[in-house]
């Protein structure tokens, strides 16, 4: 029943990708992901994978290959990071609205400037919306256990949508971890070969991608819809069957994490959690009632799942690994979602931060993270504003202050600014 | 080709607005084959002349065949003839008929 | 590229009558693109899968969800019509390997305009060459792009029209910089690259088998075809032939393939014609004067020179 090994994040995708028996691979060097290639192609020159591996002139035409291997009944793996993810913009939307199921390993970089090697979540979540399923693995396991899920979720007809499989960049790519790979039967069983809902067979003629006139947009917009919402089920059930043939369970959209009875929760996506998990460990024996919340799923957004993980809570807080310039409420990506998400749950009783930190690549410290929990703890002690739009003590002008609270936090220079303290 | 709600949770054969059956757009817009013809895009109307074939002076050389960009030229066992149906009226099959049996005629000469 | 090699096609008779481009598109009367496009399929036959870079011939040919191809198509980018067909091919190399699917290796064609080829889609192009995918790649070339109404392409003629470069008192001849040999480009930069054709649709028989030729190689084929457009060049849509023709007779289009690295002419004029012939056809070309006729007449012969061509007017006193 499989083995253990310590690998990095982009060996153990390799790993996943050679059992998923992937038939056509496009490559072009960028760091940090370019591992995952250079394990691949080693597994070919080695006789351990029998694949097509393309060396590309460039991302786009990585997915451009990707694109057509689909069409043509292939299982199709891809990957890139930070201006790589960029560069190939143009070919993200054609492959998810031509429904081919293509998977895309992403190993976050930031974009540039700066020039800088470092992890930040800001590539690929500026790919957010092209019709992709996207989620962040935490650990070299979750990204071995993530690459299989997603072929199996992705392929599946009800869905037949892209994936785009993100592991930070160095925290996970390239730092290693105990790995346990599952043995090929039990991937085999998990995984059924690629079976398109339509192929490109001279046998059986079609036109794919063809020109349409206005009133054919928005049943052909609306069928992605429908197939991004449907993958909520689909994942849902992969994970719960995964759990029963690997033996490793997973939370499948959002896990939670001391969450239950908390009045303070941060949530999360990617690597940066394992330092959040321990600082909320760490309060929590000093009685603070804080959990934390780890999105899986960035794509499809579960909305349901995090809004009744946060009922109760007083204070939500929203950790940001990405440069979102503009953006409404000041902070990132996740922090705009997660108001959107539980803006249904009663925002008069509960408080929305946003903290962006850890940009370009910098780790996220523990002092980081215990002055967001501060934050957030303080917050919760001032007590919520009534439903009424009134706070319970201090009449209006308790009203005025707080809404001049400051909501989002950029660090470390809110932290240093002493910008906590509302 | 599917014609299918992928995705599910679309009420099937529930007409959208403008009477077209929004809900049965095929599968990420494919478009089906066509067999001889393509009949959603008939382009006969577009005609300002009518190229009309002289059988008998025909020599079936089937020059103007090769050239007709529409594939509007049908071949029979000892002349050519012209598919009105689809014919735009560019007017090179009578251009490159090098024995002149093919006249451009304006459409309004027909009472059709 | 199929296994069964296709034979050379020796007259008009030979052609193969089954229409897999069939009637119902909405490219214009006298289209040049469309015309090419029927001719292809008839020398590929059924077994094959088109690649369909945007351009005249994506736009026109599929308009309103339909298809006017009796054989699969698929949409490619503009940039992408290079990475599209090798993925295609490389799947099919794999799968057929693999056994995941049975049946014959298709032949996988993409049919790019010259922007998607010489222009935007050119890196896309020069890779897929360079990696010698088993594949064909065309390139209908009709000088500009004329889907979104005759922009300047890198393969438009110097001294041409188009709405990017009208001719006016500042700038009198239009368009001033000489156009890319795509051709050339693609047989001289890629190593790998087993066959290289020019054509033209004024040569149907020479197209087809140009065509077959590329579809019989093993590994990448290039064939460039002028593709004389109509309402791009400013000329009657019956006169479409006539303008192909006219730029072969003049040396403003060269007949050649290069096989195994080896350069043939396969057609020249008998007695070259003075470019002023070819220009005078079409509106695009009216507002030169002399000088600058001139000067294409020097260009022209150049290339001829260059390829190998007899001079101007000289051939019957050779032989």
């Amino acid at each position: 029943m499989g083995k253990k090994a310590l690998l990095t994040g982009v060996v153990a995708v390799a790993h996943a990708v050679k059992m998923a028996d992937v038939d056509v691979i496009a490559s072009y060097p960028i760091r940090p992901y370019t591992g995952v290639m250079s394990e691949l192609a080693r597994m070919i020159a080695d006789g351990e994978l029998d694949a097509e591996m393309i060396r590309a002139e460039g991302e786009h035409s990585q997915l451009s290959i990707a694109y057509g291997a689909s069409a043509a009944g292939a299982r199709t793996f891809v990957g890139s990071s930070g201006v790589g993810v960029t560069y190939a913009y143009e070919v993200y939307s054609p492959i998810s609205g031509a429904r081919l199921p293509v998977q895309m390993m992403i190993a976050d970089r930031t974009l540039d400037p700066p020039g800088d090697f470092g992890s930040e979540h800001t590539d690929a979540l500026c790919c957010r919306d092209q019709g992709w399923l996207m989620g962040w693995a935490e650990t070299p396991q979750e990204a071995l256990d993530m690459c299989l899920v997603y072929y199996r979720a992705g392929e599946d007809p009800q869905v037949s949508l892209p994936q785009y499989a993100c592991q930070d960049g160095y925290f996970v790519s390239h730092i290693t971890g105990e790995v346990a790979i599952p043995d090929p039967a039990q991937v085999r069983e998990f995984l059924p070969p690629f079976r398109p809902v339509r192929v490109l067979d001279p046998a059986k003629p079609i036109a794919v991608g063809p020109q349409i006139e206005p009133s054919m947009g928005p049943p052909l917009q609306y069928q992605r819809y429908l197939a991004m919402q449907e993958s909520r089920r689909v994942l849902t059930e992969a994970y719960e069957e995964f759990a029963g043939i690997f033996g490793r369970r997973y939370a499948p959209l959002v896990e939670a994490f001391l969450a239950d009875d908390a009045e303070v929760l941060l949530v999360t996506s990617g690597a940066h959690t394992a330092t959040a998990r321990n600082v909320v460990q760490k309060l929590r024996g000093l009685g603070e009632k804080i959990g934390l919340l780890k999105l899986r799923s960035i794509r499809p957004f579960p909305d349901r799942e995090l809004a009744a993980a946060c009922d109760g809570a007083k204070v939500v807080g929203v950790l940001d690994n990405d440069a979102a310039f503009g953006i409404s409420g000041g902070g990132g990506v996740l922090y705009t979602e997660v108001c959107t998400a539980l803006q249904g749950g009663g925002l008069g009783d509960r408080e929305l931060l946003g903290f962006v930190a850890g940009l370009g690549g910098e780790v996220i410290s523990r002092e980081e993270f215990y002055w967001m929990a501060q934050v957030m703890l303080d917050r919760a002690r001032r007590g919520p504003v009534a439903a009424s739009g009134k706070r319970e003590s201090g009449g209006d002008a308790g009203l005025m202050a707080r809404e001049n609270w400051k909501k989002t936090f950029w660090l470390p220079f809110d932290m240093e600014a002493g910008e906590g303290a509302a | 080709m599917s014609v299918v709600n992928h995705g599910g949770g679309a009420p099937a054969g529930s007409a959208g607005p403008g009477g077209q059956d929004r809900w049965k757009t095929p599968f990420a817009g494919d478009a089906e084959a066509p067999v001889g013809e393509n009949e959603r895009m008939i382009t006969g109307g577009w005609r300002i002349v009518r190229p009309v074939v002289d059988t008998k002076a025909c020599t079936n050389c089937l020059i103007c065949w090769i050239y007709c960009p529409d594939a509007c030229i049908v071949r029979f066992e000892e002349y050519v003839d012209v598919n009105y149906k689809y014919c735009k009226g560019c007017g090179i099959c009578t251009r490159v008929c090098p024995v002149l049996c093919i006249t451009d005629v304006p459409e309004l000469d027909f009472a059709d | 590229m199929t296994e069964a090699t296709l034979a050379e096609i020796r007259s008009f008779r030979r052609v193969p009558l089954e229409e897999l481009y069939v009637p119902g598109h909405r490219t214009c009367a006298g289209c040049g693109p469309a015309m090419i496009y029927r001719l292809v399929l008839k020398a590929s036959g059924r077994n094959t899968i088109l690649v369909g870079p945007t351009g005249c011939m994506y736009v026109a040919n599929t308009s309103y969800g339909c298809s006017p191809w009796e054989v699969p198509w698929i949409h490619a980018q503009i940039t992408n019509g290079g990475g599209v067909g090798a993925g295609i091919e490389a799947a099919y190399q794999v799968l057929l390997r693999k056994k995941k699917r049975t049946g014959e290796f298709p032949n996988i064609i993409v049919m790019a305009g010259d922007g998607g080829a010489a222009d935007i889609g050119l890196q896309s192009l020069s890779a897929a060459m360079y990696r010698d995918h088993d594949f064909l790649y065309i390139c209908y070339d009709n000088e500009a792009y004329a889907n979104t109404g005759i922009q300047v392409s890198p393969t438009t003629p110097w001294g041409a029209w188009t709405t990017f470069t009208p001719a006016g008192p500042e700038v009198p001849m239009g368009h001033k910089i000489w156009p890319k040999d795509l051709a050339r480009m693609i047989a001289a930069g890629h190593p790998d690259v087993k066959y290289v054709a020019t054509a033209s649709l004024a040569f149907p028989l020479d197209l087809l088998n140009k065509v077959r030729r590329g579809l019989n190689t093993r590994g990448a084929a290039f064939v460039h075809i002028q593709a004389p457009c109509p309402k791009g060049w400013v000329f009657p849509a019956n006169m479409t032939v006539d303008v192909a023709k006219a730029a072969v007779e003049t040396g403003m289009w060269l007949l050649y393939e290069i096989s195994a690295r080896k350069h043939r002419v396969t057609y020249q004029p008998k007695q070259r014609k003075p470019v002023q012939e070819y220009l005078s056809m079409m509106g695009r070309f009216d507002h030169l004067v002399p000088e600058h006729i001139a000067r294409i007449q020097s260009w022209a012969d150049l290339r001829c020179r260059e390829a190998g061509f007899a001079p101007a007017g000289s051939l019957e006193q050779l032989e």
